[in-house]
């Protein structure tokens, strides 16, 4: 996706950088529910739930703990609803 | 109108004057908290080159306009123009920097990270041209005091690429030198930007805005004097003035 857009030139390098770098941060929370699932499922269920509940629940967590990082990237010029 | 007391500011405005000057302008923002009007007939004109003070006791939505203004908190009948041209939430904050009263800079990063990713490799030089951002380059944030903290937060809002700067409170936990070095760079930046500051330390505020507003019962009130501070209940006495 990312690629795609910096191909089409919608954003620039320091943008899709900062885009990378908040989606890294959702990855310790989204890893853990995957994990969880993994356990309880099997594999079949971990991108499912990498790309849907896990996703969700650590934007969710963002949006209870993290608020202040969405105004870090807004400065940055990249809203809110670019990352969500 | 010029309150401060900053030396030059004559010369230094008319060597930019070939500068494209931008306007922002705020409008309509009504907003209530249980019921009761926090803020009503708000109209705020911002230039590049001005800097505009906003003082008010606690509690009366000085922050919150703030906030408005750069679009994170919502208010129906707003309307925001930079340069005549209206402007929603979506095409907005390219053009508005805001400085948070309180950390906004994630704890995990590095230094060098946020600037990477904050400051646009032309201005990276002269960025870094700072003492007290070369002492603190290779920490991380999490490892930062609070008025190094600061200090970095405000130069990054500064150096973006925004042409309005929004500053909430900048003067917290800065030590006296400190704020001094802070009033240096917001002056050294106003060729390129226009600024709103609010912030408790008003004889800071007072210092290096060129222009009052006081918000008092929800209220707007543009003040050609200083004394007017007084008079409207801001300050006692005008000892301080």
């Amino acid at each position: 996706m990312l690629l795609f857009l910096l191909k089409k030139k919608l954003i620039n390098g320091q943008k899709a950088i900062n885009i990378f770098e908040f989606f890294k941060t959702t990855l310790p929370v989204n890893l853990a529910i995957c994990a969880i699932s993994v356990l309880i499922g099997g594999f079949d269920y971990f991108f499912i739930m990498f790309v849907g509940f896990g996703f969700l629940m650590s934007i969710g967590f963002k949006e209870l703990y993290r608020k202040n990082d969405y105004l870090f990237y807004a400065n940055n010029s990249i809203p809110k609803w670019q990352l969500c | 109108m010029f309150y401060g007391c900053y030396c030059g500011f004559d010369s230094f405005s008319n060597k930019k004057d070939n500068l494209k000057k931008h306007i922002l302008e705020v409008d309509g923002i009504q907003i209530s908290y249980n019921g009761k009007l926090l803020l009503s007939d708000v109209y705020l004109k911002c230039e590049t080159n001005e800097i505009i003070g906003l003082l008010g006791r606690n509690g009366s939505g000085k922050s919150t306009l703030l906030k408005i203004i750069f679009g994170v908190v919502t208010s129906p009948n707003k309307c925001i123009r930079i340069d005549g041209i209206s402007k929603n939430n979506k095409n907005m904050f390219s053009e508005i920097g805001y400085l948070h009263q309180n950390q906004f800079i994630p704890n995990h990063f590095s230094v060098k990270k946020v600037i990477s990713l904050s400051i646009d490799k032309k201005e990276m030089k002269d960025f870094c041209e700072d003492k007290m951002i070369e002492s603190i380059f290779e920490k991380r944030i999490k490892c930062l005091s609070s008025g190094e903290l600061r200090y970095l937060e405000i130069k990054i809002v500064l150096f973006n690429s925004s042409k309005f700067v929004l500053l909430d409170e900048p003067y917290n936990g800065l030590d006296p030198l400190m704020i001094d070095m802070v009033n240096e760079m917001i002056l050294s930046n106003l060729d390129k930007k226009g600024i709103v500051i609010t912030d408790h330390n008003y004889e800071n505020v007072l210092k290096i805005s060129n222009h009052l507003v006081l918000i008092k019962d929800g209220k707007m009130h543009h003040l050609k004097e200083k004394k007017e501070l007084v008079e409207k209940g801001y300050l006692l006495n005008s000892t301080f003035l």
